[in-house]
């Protein structure tokens, strides 16, 4: 019994250190994060490729800051409304704290020239995150659905059109999203339609 | 009461802001111009702070428009205010999809989703790289030349090794985010 509870402020405890470590290594939010989520979650054994993919699907359809929704989306996964409430505390922490400092102390911080380029190198380290998280993520993707030609074309078209309508046309994200969920829906029924004969 | 105007601007905020970071500072510029006096330049501040300091973008803007209203209880009030509707509707969207999981209408939903989510995530990448490679704004340029010749390439190949360093576990992402702002510390300042 008490080994069990131990477990379980355990995973607490982890969950607010884990989305503290990302509230306080990732500049930007939102798509900056994406690389740090995948890395993290995966060497935690928390989610697979595709629980990531839902969690970013639905954190970036839902208003409201995407950060946040992820830490609320990945601490409910892991541990209902409590998880939630921890993983969200640690995400909001360390902005809480630095921005306070900050607009006490040293307003003018970001123009000192080695912020600058430390900022500058974070960027380029934050590209070389995502693009990995995006190989990965794409690499399993499109591996599950090699049984069936018709599967694994569905999937390879709704990626380029997705990555062409946001990338080029200035489309935003949700609306691509909400299209493929109907895209999806409508494809499942046609094949169960035709597996039934 | 300045608490509860912050806070509830904030709600309002955090209900209606879709697309993150970016799209909420000017409907959190729109929303505390009525009540809070700030100049012009705390709101070059508020942009510049947001996107220096670490965290979600929103979030320190919420916390630093909140602190200077009404110090750190308006910080309160106001990150609070942009929190409670993303806890709300998260926790509705995932006990509900929790409770739907093996709906084949749910399921056939996310078989859309996820090559959607990967093509999103490979335009973060091309907005992620069009911010870390390249000195100049690049939105106006058309020709590949024209872009490749504003590109930095030092940046690009340490953008690649970095990349593979993730990717073969090489480095974990902490210890590169690290290592890159200190590196950049040296060679960009």
């Amino acid at each position: 019994m008490s080994e069990n509870t131990s477990k379980k402020e355990n995973i607490y405890l982890q969950l607010f250190i884990e989305f503290f470590t990302l509230g306080l290594f990732t500049f930007g939010g939102g798509y900056a994060m994406i690389g740090l989520l995948e890395e993290r979650m995966t060497r935690r054994g928390w989610l697979d490729s595709d629980e990531i993919l839902d969690c970013i699907a639905v954190t970036q359809t839902l208003p409201g800051v995407i950060a946040v929704n992820m830490s609320l989306y990945v601490g409910y996964r892991l541990k209902g409304i409590k998880g939630a409430l921890v993983s969200v505390f640690g995400m909001v922490l360390p902005s809480f704290v630095i921005i306070i400092l900050i607009a006490m102390f040293m307003e003018n911080f970001g123009d000192n020239r080695y912020i600058q380029g430390a900022l500058k190198g974070i960027r380029i380290a934050t590209l070389g995150l995502i693009l990995s998280a995006a190989v990965k993520l794409a690499g399993k993707t499109f591996d599950k659905v090699k049984g069936s030609k018709a599967d694994s074309a569905f999937s390879i078209l709704l990626f380029c059109v997705s990555f062409l309508l946001i990338s080029f046309m200035g489309v935003d994200a949700v609306w691509v999203i909400l299209g493929g969920m109907i895209l999806g829906i409508f494809y499942s029924l046609i094949k169960a339609r035709r597996a039934e004969g | 009461m300045i608490y509860i105007k912050l806070f509830l601007t904030f709600l309002k905020i955090g209900f209606v802001g879709f697309g993150g970071g970016m799209a909420i500072l000017p409907l959190i510029y729109q929303g505390v111009s009525k009540f809070v006096p700030l100049t012009q330049a705390d709101f070059a501040d508020l942009f510049g702070i947001s996107q220096a300091t670490p965290g979600p973008i929103a979030i320190n803007a919420a916390t630093f428009v909140g602190f200077k209203a009404a110090g750190v209880g308006g910080s309160l009030c106001a990150t609070l205010g942009v929190v409670i509707p993303s806890f709300l509707l998260v926790t509705l969207a995932s006990s509900l999809l929790k409770k739907h999981r093996e709906n084949p209408l749910v399921e056939g939903a996310f078989v859309g989703i996820r090559p959607i989510t990967v093509g999103m995530i490979a335009a973060g990448v091309i907005y992620i790289a069009s911010g870390a490679l390249f000195s100049a704004d690049i939105s106006g340029m058309t020709g590949v030349s024209e872009i490749l010749g504003a590109m930095d390439p030092l940046a690009l190949v340490l953008a690649l090794i970095s990349g593979v360093l993730v990717y073969t576990k090489k480095l974990g992402a902490i210890q590169l985010i690290i290592g890159m702002g200190v590196l950049g510390a040296i060679i960009f300042s």
